[in-house]
């Protein structure tokens, strides 16, 4: 049995979590939300991480019911993010486990993500989709690692929707995409939008380009509302995401979906992409905000894995890195 | 008709045309998108197909005959082609342990070869995986899926096709990871234009991936 806590805070979420064997004991977060129209920067996140982390800390304990020297191992974000919120995490994991003589386990993050998700959605070997403000990847595992079929090779596809509700001066609260989706429910006209996918890979940054040079003409005129650009958007970006997604699919016949990521939430996209697997028979696995946003028990859950597949960590690997692509890990714990 | 096998983006059936066996490609309906940019992909893929398999097959290379094309029904009727796809054959090979390294490298010099001579004739493929080329059992290899296609492709655009090519065949035939390179000898003997600028240009793409590891 191994009682594992995971540090999480690469973007603007901080969190931490508790995980026994795969039960969540707690799974506590905090926020970094910005102003409308504004986007976090790595300098002001990071001090929202410090000043945050110690009370999260009490509080992730206290909700868990357990002791600190119950805890077996302390796992944290090695990367890849932004640097300095990563930096403010790690050094409070490195303290803890000092503190409390117990081991530390680097994670990377991507990895974390597709691991919890097969965890809550008990799914075996899924094709990937992994959509966040940051990530945007169509991931199978082949040959003990996650390899990459497709990705974003520009911005991530919760860039593009967080950078424009920026420019309609949407709320940041809970989440700039979250208030893009809840739009797009009353948006009707579809304006065509560049459609960008090769071969298994996407590209959003011409279609945000497009979109953000056009808004104000279309908006002033009346020829569309802003509901009507958010639905428009989003039915683009998720229809490319969709079809590299079946894509890789097809390329591997493969029969499970498993979407995760802050962008896995929208409930559009879970929709489109159930569409698509009853299509083809295969079944969708996805995750409610509480999975599919960054959490802590993702990074507690496949420290355990590490932990348990015999991972001892070195020194230089207790540091961050903000570049750690998900197929350079070594996946010991699968077969 | 008998539904043979379904894409991403169509299905495949096979059928008889006059006597000969055919297979009726049809791109259709995804209920999953907005029926505007539904119709739009479908008509704008289907006769990116077309030209390209027919321009592909003025020039020499191998690919379907295209008996028939209906741009309403998004339909193109194309001539049934024997042998099995690179991905089944190579997938094969690495079942059976098959250590048969001269016909390999053959292959795969043939596989950069046939995608050196199609960009020289003016055709970005768009989509090449392993899964998109046929091989005869002559050993002809038939290249399939235009949908992505277009002509006139810039230096970036084949130095796309080739890193699409390359990420498919790592990701799928990790067991044959380090003979890539022998497909990029085969394009570099093949490819009649300035190859050095579509080499260097290939690595840079690589180099784009995010969040590499790098230094500084």
């Amino acid at each position: 049995m191994v009682i594992s806590i995971g540090f999480e805070g690469s973007a603007n979420k901080l969190a931490i979590g508790i995980v026994k064997d795969g039960e969540v004991l707690a799974n506590c977060r905090r926020t970094y939300i910005t102003p409308p129209g504004e986007g976090f920067l790595p300098r002001e996140t990071a001090t929202h991480h410090q000043n945050n982390i110690v009370s999260l800390l009490e509080e992730t304990i206290r909700t868990s019911g357990i002791q600190p020297e119950q805890i077996d191992i302390v796992c944290f974000t090695k990367g890849p993010g932004i640097g300095a919120p990563l930096v403010s995490v790690a050094a409070v994991a490195r303290t803890i486990a000092q503190l409390w003589n117990k081991p530390l386990i680097p994670v990377n993050h991507c990895i974390a993500h597709i691991e919890m998700g097969r965890l809550i959605t008990g799914s075996d070997n899924p094709t990937v989709l992994y959509v966040s403000g940051g990530n945007t990847q169509v991931i199978a595992y082949s040959g003990n690692c996650y390899r990459i079929f497709g990705e974003t090779i520009d911005i991530a596809v919760g860039n593009c929707l967080d950078r424009f509700a920026r420019v309609l001066k949407l709320s940041n609260d809970p989440s700039p995409g979250y208030n893009i989706e809840q739009m797009a429910k009353n948006g009707k006209k579809y304006l065509k939008l560049p459609y960008v996918v090769k071969g298994m890979d996407v590209s959003f940054s011409g279609i945000l380009s497009y979109i953000e040079e056009k808004a104000q003409t279309l908006l002033s005129s009346g020829e569309y509302t802003p509901e009507d650009l958010c639905f428009s958007l989003q039915e683009t970006l998720f229809a490319m995401l969709i079809e590299t997604t079946e894509r890789a699919m097809s390329h591997c016949q493969s029969k499970e979906v498993l979407i995760v990521g802050g962008v896995g939430c929208n409930e559009r996209l879970q929709e489109m992409m159930k569409i698509m697997c009853d299509e083809r028979n295969a079944i969708l696995y996805a995750t409610d905000e509480r999975f599919c946003i960054d959490n802590g028990v993702m990074i507690a859950h496949t420290g355990t894995l590490m932990h348990n597949s015999g991972y001892k960590t070195t020194w230089e690997d207790t540091f961050c890195t903000q570049r750690f692509r998900t197929d350079e890990v070594e996946v010991t714990w699968r077969s | 008709m008998e539904l043979y096998k379904q894409g991403a983006e169509s299905k495949i059936f096979t059928t008889m045309y006059s006597d000969r066996k055919a297979i009726v490609k049809e791109r259709f309906s995804r209920q999953y998108r907005n029926k505007l940019l539904d119709l739009n992909i479908r008509k704008e893929r289907t006769k990116a197909e077309a030209k390209a398999i027919l321009k592909c097959k003025q020039g020499g290379i191998a690919t379907p005959v295209i008996y028939s094309l209906d741009l309403n029904d998004y339909k193109i009727i194309m001539e049934h082609i024997n042998g099995q796809t690179v991905n089944e054959y190579l997938t094969n090979m690495k079942d059976k342990k098959l250590d048969d390294d001269n016909n390999l490298k053959k292959l795969l010099m043939n596989i950069g070869g046939v995608i050196g001579k199609m960009h020289s004739l003016g055709v970005f493929h768009g989509d090449l995986t392993t899964s998109n080329i046929i091989k005869k059992d002559d050993d002809t290899l038939v290249l399939i899926d235009f949908g992505l296609s277009h002509f006139n492709p810039s230096v970036e655009d084949k130095a796309v096709d080739l890193y699409v090519l390359e990420r498919a065949f790592i990701s799928t035939h990790s067991y044959f990871e380090h003979l890539f390179p022998v497909i990029l000898d085969g394009y570099k003997d093949a490819y009649e234009l300035d190859v050095q600028g579509v080499v260097n240009q290939f690595h840079n793409v690589r180099g784009r991936g995010r969040k590499r590891l790098m230094i500084g």
